[in-house]
């Protein structure tokens, strides 16, 4: 077996070769290549990619990294981020574990995982490495139902009574309809004062700042930038012709960052990432006492881009959908668990982190 | 303790992880004879394998661990420093 590293600065000519061209199998796909190479957080030495191939050149398994900095005692510091964690499961022993323990070498064991799935979350508890902490401040509103597309995937048992889960769905969601049409006609007759932007500008850059403080990874114009501009998933038509494990093409994918205005003031600031009706609350900063008239435009584009589930990690705007009236069918409380490497607890525990931070924001 | 009084006990252990009580360990047994090593089993032979000896692998010799030659190559090191 042989470990490929692959750097930043040697992305583009990696993804530009004609042994990846060639290959049937893929660890990264050209748009994440573009993306990662314009990080602006990352240095050209940083390591991005390791990737595991037989001796046939097959890739057998590989562990995506995405450098970012972390603010310790107010200054920056380097860590990485997992980006993806993929082995080929036809195969005994792919090297996945041998790519997991090179890139805690390789990045000084500063390895951050944003959402750990079941698996990675046994394989960091046994390690005893990484603490983990879990999230309980997240919330899941559906505003349309969707049963036909969920529970099958969840329960294979579902997909035999498919044709009734689509008809209760078409029922609830015909009944819900005229709910959602008040709430929208409510919502756009309140003279509500917000921008919907193509990029962050200087007047949100400003405002970002002053709320950026207590965070562990204080975004700034740039980065936000760079995420809204340099999208890891495409929409285009152009189908993908080889294989690849993660998610790379879909109808519907766009960021939407919003400003919104009070009495002539900036009071708060929101990116919302969409994804084939599905939308997520990336970032998001705001002034005291001003969660509801937040809601109120982010509800307004929730039903202008037809969206059907919304997610959101954040305590005040979870808080407030909880305990409030709301447009949503039902709501449910979401978790989700992120590690890092023992010894930062006092660092992860008392700053805050943005459902976007890590690939969260391109995914 | 040379590799022949540690495979034994490293038999033991492979068993247990890979729940084959009929598996039999050479030091020229490789991952294509023992199916199911995934990452999770794994992690698991290796904490296993670190309680079991009493030794804690640093992430050199876990890059190399891919085979039971190179665990029992990296074993038998720690557990001679460990004297």
């Amino acid at each position: 077996m042989e470990i490929e590293i692959i750097k930043v600065n040697d992305l583009v000519s990696f993804v530009e070769s004609e042994s990846y061209k060639n290959s049937s199998r893929i660890a990264i796909t050209r748009l994440r290549a573009m993306s990662q190479s314009l990080n602006p957080r990352a240095s050209a030495e940083d390591v991005v990619l390791l990737v595991a191939k037989d001796e046939n050149n097959r890739i057998l398994s590989y562990f995506g990294l995405l450098p970012d900095l972390i603010w310790i005692d107010n200054q920056p510091q380097k860590m990485w981020w997992s980006s993806c964690w993929w082995g080929d499961e036809t195969v005994s022993n792919n090297g996945s574990m041998q790519l997991f323990y090179m890139a805690c070498k390789l990045t000084n064991s500063n390895l951050y995982f944003p959402e750990l799935t079941p698996e990675t979350r046994f394989v960091l508890e046994r390690i005893k490495k990484f603490s983990i902490k879990k999230f309980d401040n997240g919330v899941r509103g559906y505003l349309k139902l969707n049963l036909v597309g969920i529970l099958p995937t969840r329960r294979s048992e579902f997909s035999k009574i498919k044709p009734l889960l689509s008809i209760l769905d078409s029922i609830v969601n015909a009944l819900h309809q005229p709910i959602l049409s008040v709430w929208k006609n409510r919502l756009a007759t309140q003279n509500i004062n917000y921008k919907v932007l193509n990029q962050i500008d200087d007047e949100t850059a400003q405002f970002i700042s002053k709320h950026n403080e207590n965070e562990l990874f204080r975004r700034n114009k740039q980065e936000l930038n760079w995420i809204i501009d340099n999208p890891w998933i495409s929409t285009n038509d152009l189908q993908l012709n080889q294989d690849y494990a993660f998610t790379h093409h879909v109808k519907q994918y766009k960021n939407i960052p919003v400003k919104i205005y009070k009495n002539n003031q900036l009071i708060a600031f929101f990116l919302l990432l969409i994804h084939n009706g599905k939308a997520i609350l990336t970032y998001c900063y705001l002034n005291q006492n001003t969660v509801s008239d937040l809601i109120n435009v982010l509800y307004l584009q929730l039903l202008d881009n037809n969206i059907h589930t919304f997610t959101a990690f954040h305590t005040e705007i979870t808080e407030h959908i909880l305990k409030s009236k709301n447009p949503f069918i039902f709501t449910r409380k979401q978790i989700k668990f992120v590690s890092f490497p023992k010894g930062r607890e006092d660092e992860v525990f008392l700053h805050r982190i943005q459902h976007g931070d890590g690939d969260c924001a391109f995914v | 303790m040379n590799n022949n009084q540690l495979l034994p006990q490293l038999q033991e252990i492979f068993r247990s992880i890979f729940e084959n009580p009929l598996l039999e360990l050479t030091s020229t047994t490789s991952a294509k004879d023992i199916p199911n090593w995934d990452s999770m089993n794994h992690v698991s032979l290796i904490s296993e394998i670190e309680f079991q000896f009493e030794v804690e692998f640093d992430l050199d010799d876990l890059i190399g661990m891919n085979n039971v030659a190179s665990i029992l190559q990296s074993l038998s090191t720690k557990l001679k420093n460990k004297i």
